[in-house]
């Protein structure tokens, strides 16, 4: 199934290249969120924290300010 | 490959995705100066490689720009006026360098230009790395980053107009006509280079804006995912992306993400700085070896194109023949009998197989040094983390 995609989509790059262009991209941003929120879901089944922390800029002491 | 009609093995494509994965969540650049040249190594051809990294680069930066987002690296307001200064600076710089083309001195110029930028920021970032340790060791005290420069103080000065406003990410107040002028600044050598610009844009955030670190580099991710959307749809149009091939490295530039972006919680911005000066001085390295190669180019490009094209190839199928050097040759030296043409596309061959040998190794010791530090960092948290439980125990068995 996913290889006949593949084909489908080298097909509109010969015949189609605007819907080829279209689905290039949307191809992408929808990968691109689904694996974003799958990682994001590992993560918090491995209960590692990878909230906001505490950055090196927020402690005034060791930042030099210009 | 079902566009370009290549034979090639998915696993150079999933360990290129996961090394530019790695190197791009830690530095918040697309990093096309390391992935074309690396998949020309592996034999992707040239015509295909810039559209198919671009491509790749929609759904990486996606999923790097998130977790950036998470660890609040992000700035999305000084984002998206900054690429709105980014794509009008593109644009007006593209026109320039179409200017340049017709007059027949754009490569060179273009690459000299790169060259001599790449360099001084460099050049720039390494002094300015070396004199912050000389300080630390002065004054005792660990210096973890930088905030601001003399150039960031003048130009929020000067561009002090309405409407300004504070940005709690950055933790710094700004006036909108001062990104927009940045953007547009570094849109425009953009546009001018004909590169994708994350690598003007973060040192510009730096130094310019006077953004923290690690702000400069998720900000810039967050970019990213536009300008590669554009450039994946422009590349498309003109058939040059392999989709398979995208999605492949999309995969392993998905977990390189991951590792890369999360090793930024446990580096310090100066330690960012640092690296980040390392691979601009290798992107600087590429682009002199790509002048060189374009030297033996300028031999037998032009001349050989006008033969095939009077043999009534189009120039879809000039373009194909390049993929495939037992046609190059046989156009050469069977067909046109110039056995220096040949001479010259091997020497020209050799050379971007040198600047591509080289990023592959820049690539793959930074991915390397980022793990190492990422284990590092992970270590420390857990050492400490059952420090603080231990301790906790103790009192209350104490108590």
């Amino acid at each position: 199934m996913i290889g006949e995609y593949f084909k489908w989509a080298a097909g509109l790059a010969q015949n189609s290249p605007f819907t080829y262009a279209v689905v290039n991209v949307g191809t992408m941003v929808a990968l691109g969120v689904a694996i974003g929120l799958i990682a994001d879901g590992i993560f918090r089944l491995l209960r590692v924290d990878l909230g906001s922390y505490k950055k090196e800029f927020e402690d005034e002491s060791a930042v030099i300010k210009k | 490959m079902p566009v370009s009609g290549v034979d090639m093995a998915w696993w150079p494509l999933l360990l290129i995705g996961f090394t530019v994965g790695v190197v791009g969540g830690f530095f918040g650049i697309g990093g096309a100066w390391l992935v074309t040249p690396s998949l020309n190594i592996f034999g992707f051809p040239m015509i295909y490689a810039v559209g198919t990294d671009m491509t790749h680069l929609v759904g990486k930066s996606i999923v790097a720009t998130f977790r950036h987002w998470k660890f609040g690296h992000v700035s999305v307001i000084i984002a998206l006026v900054m690429l709105i200064g980014t794509f009008s600076g593109i644009e007006t710089g593209a026109q320039i360098l179409y200017w340049l083309t017709q007059k027949g001195i754009a490569g060179s110029v273009v690459r000299y230009l790169y060259m001599i930028l790449l360099a001084s920021i460099g050049i720039f970032m390494l002094s300015e790395y070396l004199r912050v340790r000389k300080l630390e060791k002065e004054a005792g005290k660990q210096v973890k980053d930088i905030v601001g420069t003399a150039w960031s103080r003048w130009i929020q000065d000067t561009l002090n107009i309405w409407p300004t406003f504070y940005c709690p990410i950055a933790r710094m107040r700004v006036s909108l006509w001062a990104i927009l002028f940045v953007g547009v600044v570094t849109g425009f050598v953009a546009g001018i280079l004909g590169v994708g610009g994350g690598i003007l844009r973060v040192p510009a955030l730096i130094y310019l804006m006077g953004v923290p670190t690690k702000i400069a580099v998720g900000t810039d991710l967050f970019e990213v995912m536009f300008s590669g959307a554009y450039g994946a749809f422009t590349y498309s149009l003109k058939g040059g992306v392999e989709l398979v091939a995208a999605v492949i490295m999309l995969l392993g530039a998905s977990v390189g993400a991951q590792f890369g972006t999360v090793c930024t919680k446990y580096v310090y911005g100066i330690t960012i700085r640092l690296v980040f000066t390392i691979a601009t001085f290798f992107a600087c390295a590429s682009v002199i070896l790509k002048e060189i190669s374009s030297r033996y180019a300028a031999v037998y490009k032009k001349a050989f194109e006008a033969f095939l094209a009077d043999q009534g190839l189009t120039a879809a199928q000039i373009s194909a023949i390049y993929a495939k050097k037992d046609t190059v040759y046989h156009y050469m030296v069977e067909v046109a009998n110039k056995p220096e043409w040949w001479t010259a596309y091997t020497r020209d061959y050799l050379w971007n197989q040198a600047g591509g040998i080289l990023m592959l190794t820049a690539a793959t010791g930074i991915c390397a040094y980022i793990l190492i530090q990422l284990y590092l960092g992970v270590a420390r948290e857990v050492r400490e983390k059952r420090l603080r439980e231990q301790e906790a125990a103790r009192l209350k068995a104490q108590s």
